[in-house]
């Protein structure tokens, strides 16, 4: 008896050391990015106002080139409105439900994280304006960054493209032929696309868009452009790198997208489906 | 230990520091600095080491209850604040003081010896971060690369805050 609690005396640091390190490996095995949004979205909630300081007083430098960057996009939408007019004289009622599938909101990103092999960045519009998860997130020009995974009142924490859990498809703009776009960490302007029918017709340049499969991203969103691409070990699929065409590192803006028919599409999808012959 | 304040505010310091500042800066993918370890490099030397535990478990909760992940900077302190000890009586040799005790300074452990305990020190902080955090054998150069600038530039930001607050920590009040 004396042997071990002089055996304990001696030890109960490093016994200590041992269950508190084994405590703290365990939580971190098991944490997901949910449990890290999660923990971003805490974190949010008691130094958001700070990150937002820190924020308002960088981007007040950057209004003049915001300025410019932003005028030139209103052109370039009016140019587009135009086009569409003179394609649809008449608006059909199919028409306008379509245009009124999607809802934009505007936001600013106040904290934002490239370094890491998941990152995120957290945005200074939360619940009470609107915001919801799954929301899509876009560049100011319409470009993908990623989607809305956690939101507090007034803030929301988004998984970008640079995150090694996000998974999105994406199709050859010019060929139709779909891929898996994800990001295995490294240079944060280039991802994966991976996954291409062998059979696809793939240039360098062609853009990768969206593909309108999953419910967060409309269809037809840049992903970005092939940069290079190769045949598989097994020879069966094409593996290609592709430069993102948002900037998201230096990303200070961007739109959130809601699809208000996303809801509808889930519960029609998770009814269950008639079997074949039944009456 | 004699100066609490002092220490209690390098805490505060080099937390706010690493979450308001560190963190945000995007300067390459190559340096992410983590600097919050020249807490236990600035520790007393005759800190007990059930203390230094204690002091790694609080600045490894505090680093992950901010920084969204859970368990990764506690599992690289708690290391560090461990085996404290045995780096400084490895890298440092304190057998020639009269006095085991006060800031570890190059004054007091002169300064080859003080460099190479604050690098190595440091060094396995940043080394057991990094391969937690990357828990990958995918791009394995790049994870060099990025270990070695970021362990550089933390370095360099550890001893800017070694020269501020060693006097300060070394004030009895």
């Amino acid at each position: 008896m004396y042997r071990l609690l002089y055996f304990i005396r001696k030890t109960y640091v490093a016994i200590i050391f041992i269950v508190l390190e084994i405590v703290a490996i365990r939580a971190y095995a098991y944490s997901t990015p949910y449990t890290q949004s999660r923990l971003l979205a805490f974190s949010n909630s008691v130094f958001g106002g700070v990150y937002k300081a820190f924020g308002d007083v960088s981007y007040y430098f950057s209004l003049r080139k915001e300025n410019v960057r932003l005028t030139a996009r209103i052109a370039e939408l009016e140019n587009r409105l135009d086009i569409c007019r003179e394609m649809l004289p008449v608006q059909t009622d199919s028409v306008a439900e379509m245009m009124h599938q999607y809802e934009y909101i505007a936001a600013g990103v106040i904290a934002n994280s490239i370094n890491h092999p998941q990152n995120f960045i957290t945005i200074d519009k939360g619940i009470n304006n609107g915001v919801r998860t799954e929301m899509a997130v876009l560049s100011p020009e319409g470009y993908v960054v990623g989607y809305v995974v956690n939101c507090s009142d007034n803030f929301a924490v988004a998984m970008t493209l640079l995150n090694t859990d996000m998974r999105t498809s994406g199709r050859l703009a010019t060929d139709g032929n779909s891929g898996l776009v994800r990001w295995q960490g490294g240079d944060s302007a280039v991802a994966d696309f991976d996954e291409v029918s062998k059979y696809a017709d793939i240039k360098e340049g062609d853009m990768v868009v969206t593909t309108g499969f999953s419910h967060y991203f409309p269809e037809g969103l840049t992903i970005g452009s092939i940069e290079s691409f190769s045949l598989n070990a097994s020879q069966t699929t094409y593996k290609a790198r592709v430069r993102l065409a948002a900037d998201i590192a230096r990303l200070r803006n961007v739109v959130l997208v809601n699809n208000t028919a996303a809801d509808e599409v889930r519960d029609l999808e998770s009814k269950p489906k008639p079997a074949w012959g039944a009456e | 230990m004699k100066n609490k304040g002092a220490y209690i505010l390098f805490f505060a310091v080099v937390v706010a520091l690493q979450i308001l500042v560190l963190n945000h800066i995007s300067v390459s993918v190559y340096a992410a600095p983590v600097v919050y370890a020249v807490l236990i490099v600035m520790m007393p030397l005759e800190t007990s080491q059930f203390a230094m535990l204690m002091v790694g478990l609080a600045l490894g909760l505090s680093m992950d209850a901010t920084m969204g992940v859970e368990g990764l900077n506690t599992l690289a302190t708690l290391p560090v604040a461990f085996f404290r000890r045995s780096i400084l009586h490895l890298t440092a040799d304190l057998s020639g003081l009269v006095k085991i005790e006060g800031v570890p300074s190059a004054e007091r452990l002169g300064r080859f010896r003080f460099h190479r305990y604050t690098i190595v020190t440091m060094s396995l902080h940043e080394t057991i971060f990094f391969s937690m955090e990357w828990l990958s054998f995918n791009n394995i150069g790049f994870f060099i690369a990025r270990l070695l600038c970021s362990t550089a530039v933390s370095l360099a930001i550890a001893y800017l805050l070694i020269y501020i607050f060693t006097p300060k920590l070394s004030c009895k009040s």
